[in-house]
């Protein structure tokens, strides 16, 4: 649990209630650009702040889930670049951080090559990685990482290239 | 391996996730619903003051009663005040027991079609109350209250008091359907602004618009987890 104060505005209760349904997104990025529990808390902190501030210019003309993808993972890419920065609680939550961490982190022999491939990849693959995992096809994730569609699919050749060398290394 | 499988580890985790926080979210709902119960219960209760008011008009009736006993000019408008007083009464309780009977465990549907009937039902009895008690009771009232505590007589204080008194509730009589039927006209675009929506939840009650507050809550909580 990351704070736990009553909301105080009905503008708060809102984003609470919003963020409720975000949860498993948030942690999922934080898990693919964090290694250590502690810096995925960090993290979804970063995340929280940055979508309470630009909640109020959420026009709704992206889908919530969209608009919470493209925001967290921006900040996922700027938290790595500035790591060491911590943002102190400005909101009540509660993102149930402990049971996200616990039934998502496995620890079987695919975790592991996940795991070991996430963190040879910098900012941008990771976030290409996640987006394909998620189900998003090349010219939605060009959109929501403002690229093209032609770059993602190189980047994702490279990815697999990639993988399939750590595999070879490893046998 | 290839990405395709790791892709169906992850969905395998995700699918774990989700389902952990669909329980911690139940677990949240059930928790908001139990702190929101109890202040509805707070806001709709008579308090120790209301109470006493209560009583104290039930017991000054009744000695009025007493006392009047034979004399029917003044004993039955003391009568039609209690037996009025009574059924508010009794109408305050059985509301609050309804809002205390909803389940806010089941479908926000649900719930909200329920504190939308009490909410009209509320509505309803008090339009009654006040279109009765402020055209057509103040006659006796003002009959009992000048002949019980001040000793006057309005039957007869004056020749023109009897006709006053007649055309008054004759007016009243009228008066009640018209303004029943201004209420039915004007409510709808009353409900509408928020000024209206604000007079309508005074009227209906605090505790009933906690539980609609909370009704919403719920809704937009399962919106969002969905």
């Amino acid at each position: 649990m990351i704070a736990l104060t009553p909301p105080k505005t009905s503008a708060e209760r809102r984003f609470l209630d919003f963020l409720e349904g975000q949860r498993g997104t948030l942690y999922k990025v934080a898990y693919i650009y964090c290694r250590d529990a502690e810096e995925r808390r960090d993290l979804l902190q970063d995340m929280v702040v940055q979508l309470w501030r630009s909640f109020d210019g959420f026009d709704g003309r992206a889908a919530p889930a969209t608009w919470t993808w493209r925001v967290a993972v921006n900040v996922a890419i700027s938290h790595r670049r500035r790591h060491g920065r911590r943002i102190k609680d400005a909101l009540p939550l509660d993102l149930a951080f402990d049971v996200a961490d616990q039934s998502f982190a496995g620890d079987s022999d695919a975790s592991r090559r996940l795991r070991a491939l996430v963190d040879t990849l910098d900012e941008m693959n990771r976030a290409l990685v996640l987006l394909h995992f998620e189900g998003f096809d090349h010219a939605e994730i060009a959109g929501l990482l403002g690229t093209t569609a032609g770059a993602v699919a190189t980047r994702f050749n490279r990815i697999k290239t990639k993988l399939r060398e750590q595999l070879a290394n490893e046998e | 391996m290839e990405l395709d499988d790791l892709k169906a580890e992850w969905r395998a985790r995700d699918a774990v996730l989700a389902r952990e926080l669909k329980q911690q979210s139940a677990m949240m709902r059930d928790g908001l619903v139990e702190r929101r119960l109890e202040r509805i219960r707070r806001r709709g209760a008579m308090g120790p003051f209301g109470l006493a008011v209560h009583i104290a008009f039930l017991a000054g009736f009744g000695l009025y009663l007493a006392d009047n006993w034979g004399r029917w000019e003044f004993f039955a408008p003391g009568l039609l005040l209690m037996i009025w007083t009574i059924v508010m009464g009794a109408l305050t309780i059985g509301e609050q027991q309804q809002l205390r009977a909803v389940d806010f465990g089941a479908p926000v549907l649900e719930i909200q079609q329920k504190l939308a009937r009490l909410g009209a039902a509320r509505a309803r009895a008090f339009q009654w109350a006040f279109l009765t008690g402020q055209i057509l009771w103040w006659i006796p009232f003002f009959v009992v209250v000048m002949w019980g505590v001040f000793d006057v007589d309005l039957y007869r204080a004056s020749d023109f008091m009897p006709r006053f008194m007649a055309i008054n509730i004759g007016v009243g009589l009228v008066l009640v359907p018209v303004l029943l039927w201004v209420a039915h006209l004007v409510g709808p675009r009353l409900a509408a602004s928020a000024t209206g929506r604000s007079v309508l939840d005074s009227v209906m009650g605090r505790d009933l618009a906690e539980a609609r507050a909370l009704a919403q809550r719920l809704a937009r909580f399962e919106a969002e987890a969905a």
